[in-house]
Formats: C-alpha cells, sequence, structure tokens
C-alpha cells in the first residue's frame, strides 16, 4: 500500500522529481568521470613523470567534490521535501504515523535516487571520454579510448550512496522531529529590514577587495612556490572564496537595503512588487549567491590562468630554442690530442647517426654543422677568442631563415641578444644574433674566413636543424636519441625544441585538466541549482501572479516583472565573477610581464571571448529559465480560469 | 438608481458531451449603485461560478454581463485585464495579500496598477487606512497580520482605487464568528460610508443578514431573492434561515 502510494507520488510529482533526478544524475556523472580520470593511466603516467604532490592535489579535488555532492544533493532533497511538506502534514493528520510517512519519503527518493545512479554512471562514462578526448589533445598524445576503472566504479558507489544516506537522515530526522503545524504553515516568511546595512556595503567593499588580493596572491604563489607548498595554495583559495562569498552577501543584503530604503509611494504599475519580490530574494538567498558566485569564478578564473600559463610556455620555449633540433659534439670525447681531419671525420659520423634517426620521424628541410674554435690570444692565459667558419656559419644562419647579405665581408663580429625570438641586426658591422645561435657555448664570437682555421681543431661541434613545419612523435624521437643511463638520467646529445614544449605542456596540463574538469563542474552544478532554486521560487510565486492578474495586470506586465526577478538572479552571482575579469587581466599581463613578454593581443581576445562564453551559456539559460517559468505561471493563470 | 451589474440570461457549462455540468443556467438580475448584495445556496449550486464570471476569471459559456455600461464578453486579454484593474475590486476567502509587500504597499496596488501619482496615492491611502482602521498595520507584513486584519486590509485594497463594484467570494470564509461580524460591519460601513457596490458570496445567514437583498441559487439557477427593506438585521437573518432550510442547506445558523 504504502508502495504504491509512492510510485503514485512520483509519478504524479513528476516535475519535482524530473529536477531531483536531473540534478542527482549530473552529480553523480561528474564524481564517476573524475574517480576515473584518477584511475586512469595517463594519470600514474604524470605521476611518474611529474611530482608528488598531485595525490594531495587529487585527494583534495575529491573531497571538494563530495562536499559540493553533499550540497547540492541535500539542496535537492530539501527542494522536494518543501514541495511535500502539506502534504505530508495532511497524512499525519489523517492519522497516518510518521514512520510511514518517512517510509513513503524514503522509498520515493531512494527509487529515484537508483536510477539517477544508473543514468550518471553512463553519462559520466561519456563526460569522461570527453574530457580525456580534450586532455589528450591538449598535451597532444594520441587519443585512444580510455579504459574504464572498476575501482573508479566502487569508488563513485561508495561516495555517493554515503552521501545519499546522509541527506537521507537529515530528511528523515525532519520529518520525525517537526511539528505539524510548521509542516501545514509552510508559507515563507519575508525578511523585513536589513540589520546594519551599513556594515554589510562594508561586507560587499571588503568582498571585492579581498577577492582581489587573493587572487595576486595566487599569482605569487605559482610563481614561487608552484606545487611545492599544497597547503599555501590551499589557504590562499580559501581566503579567495570567503571573500567571494563576503562580497556577493553583501551586494544581496545592500540593494535589499537600497529597495526597501525607495519609497513606496513612488512605485509605478508592477515596480513596486518587483521590487519587493527581488529584495526579499536576494536577502533570503544571499548565501546560496555567494556560494554560486564562488562556483563561477573559479569556472572563469581557473581556464584563464592556466590557458595564460601554457601559453607563456610555449612562448619561452619559443624563446630558448632557437634551432628545432640541435646538438653539441664535444672534443672531450676524442681525447686531448685528436687532430683536425679525425675530429671532422668522427664529427660527421655522429651527423649522419642522427640525421637518419631524425629523418624516421620527421622531415628534414635543412641542417648544417659549426665547428667551433677557440683561439687563445696568449698561450700563458686562458683568455681566448671564439671563432667559427664563415662557409658554416652563412649556411647555421639558413637553417634558421636568415641569408647574409652579399656585401659582408668574411670576417665580422658577432654577439647574441637574450632571446631565440629576437631577429638578426647588423649595427655598425656587428651582427646581432639571436640566443642560442652557438646553443650555450659563447656569447660573443667572431666570423672568419674558412682558409684562417686550417690546422686548427675545433672545441666542439653543433648540429643544428630545421625540420618541416609539421606534427611530429617529438616523445619517440627524444626516446630514440636521448637514452636514459642508470641513474634515471637522460644522456642529452640532441635538444629537441618542440619535445622540450609537450615536457612543458604536461606540467601545465595535470592542472589544466584538474581546472578544466572542475570548471565544467562548476558550471554544470551552477545551473542545476539555478534551476533548483527557479522552479521552488517559481512554484512559491504563483499563487502572487494570480493575485496581480485578478487585481488586474496584464499578463505582458506579469510576465516583465517575472523577467526582471529572473533576470537578477540570474546576474547576481555573476556580479563579482564577471568584475574578476579587470583584475584578472591585468594580472596575467603582470604575469607575462614576468616572464619578459607583454601579454598578446589575440590571447587577450581569447581569454575574453571564454569569459563571454560563459556569460553565454548563462543568458541562453535564462531565457530557457524564463520561457519554462512563464509556461508555469501562464498555465497557473488558466487553471484558475 | 443606475444599474452597476446586469446579468443577462448567463450560462456557464463546464466540460462537454456526456459529462457536461451547467454550473449556471441562463441566469438574469442585476444590481443597482450603491446596493450590497449577498449570494448563498447549496454548496455546488453555482455561486463561486458565477462571481468568476462576472469578475471575468472564467468566460461565460453563453449571454451577456456588463459592468458600468461596459459589456465585458468578447474582449481581448489586456482589454480584459485593463478592466477588472479599473472596474472591480476583489476580496478572497484567503491568498489575498502579496507576503513580500508591506500592507500599506499592499493597499496602494491597485492606485500603482493605474499609474496614480505619488501625493495622491499617499492621500488615498491616509484616508482608506483612516476609515478602514488599519492604519497602526501600515507598516507591517502580512505575516505580522491575523486573519481578521488581513481582510480589512484586503477590503481597503479592494475599494481604495473606486471600484465600480466589490466582489467577494466567502470573505469571512476563514474568520471566527467574532471577527466574521467585525468584518461584515465594515463591509456595511464600506457600502454606506465610501458608497461601493457589493455582490458577496456566503454560506452564513448572519453574514448574509448585513447585505440589503440575498440572490439564493440552487442548481445553477436564481431559486429566489428577497430585500431587506426596512426590517431589522435579526427579522432579515430569521427569513435567510427559513429559506436555506427549504433549500436543504446546512447553514450556519449561528
Ligand atoms: N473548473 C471546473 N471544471 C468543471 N466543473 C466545475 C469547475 N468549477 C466548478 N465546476 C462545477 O460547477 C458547479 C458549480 O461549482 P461552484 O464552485 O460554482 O459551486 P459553489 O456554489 O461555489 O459551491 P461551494 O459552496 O461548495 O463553494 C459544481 O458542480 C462544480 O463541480
Ligand atoms: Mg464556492
Amino acid at each position: 500500500m504504502l508502495i504504491k502510494l509512492a510510485f503514485r507520488n512520483v509519478k504524479r510529482q513528476f516535475s519535482s522529481y524530473a529536477i531531483y533526478f536531473i540534478t542527482v544524475t549530473l552529480t553523480i556523472t561528474m564524481i564517476f568521470a573524475v574517480n576515473n580520470i584518477i584511475q586512469s593511466d595517463i594519470m600514474s603516467l604524470l605521476l611518474v613523470a611529474y611530482f608528488d604532490g598531485v595525490k594531495d592535489i587529487l585527494t583534495g579535488l575529491t573531497g571538494l567534490l563530495a562536499l559540493i555532492m553533499a550540497f547540492v544533493l541535500g539542496y535537492a532533497t530539501n527542494f522536494l521535501l518543501k514541495k511535500r511538506k502539506k502534504e505530508f502534514a495532511l497524512y499525519l493528520v489523517m492519522g497516518m504515523n510518521r514512520r510511514n510517512i518517512i517510509g513513503i519519503f524514503m522509498f520515493e527518493t531512494a527509487l529515484t535516487f537508483i536510477f539517477a545512479l544508473g543514468a550518471g554512471i553512463l553519462l559520466g562514462l561519456l563526460f569522461y571520454q570527453a574530457l580525456m578526448g580534450i586532455f589528450t589533445s591538449y598535451m597532444e598524445l594520441d587519443y585512444t579510448l580510455s579504459g574504464y576503472s572498476p575501482v573508479a566504479l566502487l569508488y563513485t558507489i561508495i561516495i555517493v550512496c554515503a552521501v545519499f544516506l546522509l541527506s537521507s537522515a537529515a530528511s528523515a530526522g525532519y520529518l520525525k522531529f517537526e511539528k505539524i503545524s510548521k509542516l501545514l504553515n509552510s508559507e515563507k516568511i519575508a525578511e523585513k529590514t536589513v540589520r546594519h546595512p551599513v556594515i554589510w556595503v562594508l561586507a560587499a567593499v571588503a568582498g571585492i577587495a579581498g577577492t582581489f588580493i587573493a587572487m595576486s596572491l595566487f599569482i605569487d604563489w605559482l610563481n614561487t612556490a608552484f606545487f611545492e607548498t599544497f597547503y599555501l595554495a590551499a589557504l590562499i583559495i580559501a581566503f579567495a572564496i570567503a571573500s567571494v562569498i563576503l562580497g556577493s552577501m553583501g551586494i544581496c543584503k545592500g540593494i535589499t537595503w537600497l529597495i526597501v530604503r525607495a519609497r513606496s509611494g513612488r512605485a509605478k504599475s508592477t515596480a513596486m512588487f518587483t521590487a519587493r519580490q527581488i529584495s526579499a530574494g536576494a536577502s533570503a538567498n544571499a548565501v546560496m549567491t555567494g556560494l554560486l558566485a564562488v562556483l563561477m569564478s573559479l569556472a572563469i578564473i581557473g581556464p584563464n590562468i592556466f590557458f595564460s600559463v601554457s601559453d607563456i610556455y610555449t612562448r619561452q620555449t619559443n624563446e630558448n630554442y632557437l634551432y628545432d633540433i640541435s646538438g653539441g659534439i664535444s672534443s672531450f670525447e676524442f681525447g686531448e690530442d685528436i687532430d683536425d681531419a679525425a675530429f671532422e671525420n668522427t664529427a660527421y659520423t655522429y651527423v649522419k647517426e642522427y640525421t637518419d634517426k631524425i629523418s624516421k620521424y620527421a622531415e628534414i628541410e635543412k641542417y648544417a654543422v659549426l665547428f667551433v674554435y677557440k683561439q687563445y690570444t696568449d698561450p700563458d692565459s686562458y683568455d681566448y677568442k671564439t671563432l667559427v667558419k664563415h662557409s658554416q656559419f652563412v649556411e647555421a644562419c639558413k637553417v634558421v631563415g636568415y641569408t647574409l647579405p652579399e656585401e659582408t665581408g668574411q670576417n665580422f663580429d658577432c654577439t647574441t641578444s637574450d632571446k631565440s625570438t629576437d631577429p638578426f641586426e647588423w649595427s655598425y658591422g656587428l651582427l646581432r644574433c639571436p640566443a642560442d645561435i652557438l646553443l650555450n657555448y659563447a656569447d660573443d664570437f667572431s666570423v672568419v674566413s674558412d682558409s684562417q682555421t686550417d690546422g686548427m681543431t675545433p672545441a666542439y661541434g653543433i648540429l643544428c636543424v630545421d625540420v618541416a613545419d609539421e606534427k611530429y612523435d617529438a616523445r619517440a624521437l627524444d626516446a630514440e636519441v636521448n637514452p636514459i643511463d642508470d641513474r634515471n638520467n637522460k644522456i642529452n646529445r640532441l635538444t629537441i625544441k618542440e619535445y622540450e614544449r609537450l615536457d612543458m605542456l604536461g606540467q601545465g596540463g595535470l592542472v589544466m585538466l584538474g581546472d578544466l574538469y572542475c570548471s565544467s563542474v562548476f558550471l554544470l552544478l551552477t545551473l542545476a541549482i539555478f534551476s533548483l532554486k527557479m522552479m521552488s521560487t517559481v512554484s512559491q510565486d504563483k499563487q502572487k501572479y494570480k493575485i496581480m492578474w485578478r487585481l488586474g495586470t496584464t499578463k505582458a506586465q506579469l510576465f516583465r516583472s517575472m523577467f526582471a526577478q529572473l533576470a537578477f538572479f540570474c546576474f547576481l552571482p555573476f556580479i563579482i565573477p564577471v568584475l574578476i575579469n579587470i583584475p584578472l587581466l591585468s594580472i596575467i599581463a603582470f604575469m607575462y610581464h614576468g616572464y619578459g613578454m607583454t601579454l598578446p593581443g589575440e590571447t587577450a581576445l581569447q581569454l575574453a571571448g571564454y569569459t563571454l562564453s560563459i556569460i553565454g551559456v548563462c543568458l541562453l539559460y535564462l531565457i530557457a529559465a524564463s520561457i519554462v517559468s512563464w509556461l508555469d505561471i501562464r498555465h497557473s493563470l488558466k487553471e484558475e480560469s | 438608481m443606475k444599474k452597476i451589474l446586469t446579468v443577462e440570461q448567463v450560462t456557464k457549462t463546464f466540460g462537454s458531451g456526456s459529462v457536461a455540468v451547467n454550473a449556471l443556467a441562463r441566469i438574469t438580475f442585476d444590481v443597482e449603485k450603491g446596493q450590497f448584495v449577498a449570494v448563498m445556496g447549496p454548496s455546488g449550486s453555482g455561486k463561486s461560478t458565477l462571481l468568476n464570471v462576472i469578475s471575468t476569471i472564467e468566460p461565460p459559456t453563453k449571454g451577456n454581463i456588463t459592468v458600468d455600461g461596459q459589456p465585458i464578453t468578447g474582449c481581448g486579454d489586456n482589454e480584459i485585464a485593463v478592466f477588472r484593474r479599473d472596474k472591480l475590486g476583489f476580496i478572497f476567502q484567503e491568498y489575498n495579500l502579496l507576503d513580500t509587500l508591506t500592507v500599506a504597499e499592499n493597499i496602494v496596488l491597485p492606485l500603482n496598477l493605474k499609474k496614480v501619482g505619488p501625493a495622491e496615492t499617499a492621500k488615498r491611502l491616509a484616508d482608506i487606512a483612516e476609515k478602514l482602521g488599519v492604519t497602526d498595520q501600515l507598516k507591517k507584513y502580512p505575516y505580522e497580520l491575523s486573519g481578521g486584519q488581513r481582510q480589512r486590509v484586503a477590503c481597503a485594497r479592494a475599494v481604495i482605487a473606486d471600484p465600480a463594484i466589490v466582489l467577494a467570494d466567502e470573505p469571512t470564509g476563514a474568520l471566527d464568528s467574532k471577527n466574521s461580524r467585525n468584518l461584515m460591519e465594515l463591509f456595511t460601513k464600506m457600502n454606506r460610508e465610501l458608497g461601493s457596490t457589493i455582490l458577496m458570496v456566503t454560506h452564513d445567514a448572519t453574514v448574509a443578514s448585513y447585505a440589503d437583498r440575498v440572490i439564493f441559487l440552487s442548481d445553477g439557477t436564481i431559486h429566489t431573492e428577497i430585500y431587506r427593506g426596512e426590517r431589522s438585521r435579526a427579522d432579515f437573518r430569521h427569513e435567510i434561515i427559513q429559506i436555506t432550510e427549504a433549500l436543504g442547506v446546512d447553514c450556519n445558523a449561528d
């Protein structure tokens, strides 16, 4: 009998249960996907390759998610409970005992929950694949369908069920002990006035300032203590979260105060109704808004920062490495007394061996060999001049796409600048070359006619290679040419620019993965919470719209009023996250500056585009929510007629 | 006397075919300016339906209704809204007030909707609040009031914009007998001093006895109607009880 009643209830309360179902499903999707990522091969690969701090970060992430999930699930259950209060009170009045109604509610939610668990796990599988797809393409690894982990499944079920049982216990407690009169009389009591308005305004200012301070602290941490002091980052993030919540609450309460201060006599048409609705909502939902603001801020800040970091890494790699592939051949390898001819022979053997290996992976467009000579100015001292052959230097320049002007003589002096991206520059007979042209062997050197070095033994040789601008498997090439010795160090003979870039990306990639994941989680959860909030608000307010309608408000006026309310609540949590973009951009510019770069316009545009797209998603959501809510309200007006 | 409300041959049918219910069947009557009319009848006799049809919340299936010279049948949604705003005042059994607005804001809503200026609004608010005895409650919120006080506020809102007719569906339904009597004193006062025309549905003979005229509905038609004339309220109530008993209604004869 109770089971039948429960089934019938789920059917009848379809829309509420649908929302509950969707929310729970989404949450489970997230949890399952992250657990899969943590258990995946890529993760263990990164763990070996990079640092030990990863474990802490991942544990923190799962903990954070479990917390958010508990919050969302609790909220969803509370939403259901609110809608059913009156009905349960009636059952009680009719003579059912509390055990019965708790049984009904538990059965209904458990039923929905089990379906949501199934759906969530299915969706989670897809979501995980999509995330891995994005991640591997970012890391420029080959994308293969990632394997699923039974351990992840087990963890997910344990976490999710634990949270469910917890929230069930809470609602059971509520149903067991709440007074019948309270259940029956669930009318919301609007908050009259805001106490200490000045303090709330100050709180808004302090919150916003605190957010900005936290952000600059975070950047400091990124620059100095990246991954070494995880607890410090946790502290900074906690500070930021507290600031955003405080700021949003301050804004909410401040607005309530401003609206209440407006004299009621002045209101025209539905303005007073709308204003009062907004102020009551803003005041009652201050904490909620704060939490949403945090989620949104994280969704915006995270990817912005990490996108910039990886952009900086890429640019920095370009600045540090002039040649696509380069390597040095030291005379140490041959002993002290090797002669000119023997050195050249051995060097060219190496060159042949390397270029053959490189050709297996990438198309060589051009390569050159450059011998570096040391000419001691005084046999008794260590002062010497570094010389290179003119003919070889011309070829090396061509490898990086620079042709020496014909009219220059065979002998001239060179110096190198700080960055590999700087151009060749003549001034007063001196050639300024980009950094790295002689790798790190010398900063100043002279180019001399070939005959001048006859009979001298080179100190070392440099191989520089230009490969076609296509993607190639730099990781495999590195593994082949740079074997690992007994002590797990690479015996570095060839420096592969592409490999260095990938290696840099790898470090950012882990963070990027976590962040990508978090921002999608935050965005989706924000929208889930929004929809719950919206649904319960609209169903609570239906009666009011009916009264307004009876008093002679036109449907157009009602719609405008409702839209204003929805828009307000949709955008309130965005005030701080959107404001954050101003300091965010300047902080990012500062980051670039710290690496000796200026923020490139295209990057700034990409960042702005990202923020805009998040706001766009929310706009779409607002429009959808308005339509759904309006249909709901209009339906209830029709019911009336 | 000027006719404020005319109802001609109004029929309201719910559903169709074999399940059709004639909630109202060819009802005809009119109400003059300044009249206080009560509508009584057994449960399901069509009282609420009649009120809803007059208040344009439901369209009649057949027949014509005119309020203050304006026919209300065959208008568009917006014209109907404007009509309600300008011509009608409402008082319901419950859910009258908006809980996010203060009492004062609730009362002036109709004026806001009509875009009456602030000075005029303040003047009328003070005037009505004084007359209906809610001056002390103006700054409060609805949840801070008792049921009786809430109905007073609803009355103030119903009459502040000087509607052609005030419609009330069981306004005392949620009140005890003392509060019911107080509310009816207030209705009488609105009727006498403000000249409000009132059409009220009630189950309660005592409540109905405050009216000038009582219309009895039965199965969607007018069974009979009586006028109080110069009689005392007690006599009038006695007659009402006799008729309701004849109609077979278990009426509240408190
Ligand atoms: N929306 C509707 N759909 C179908 N039938 C309806 C609807 N509203 C009322 N009815 C029917 O019309 C008839 C008259 O209903 P109405 O609500 O007017 O009665 P009433 O006199 O107000 O009764 P009560 O004193 O119990 O409030 C009833 O038979 C009722 O079942
Ligand atoms: Mg009725």
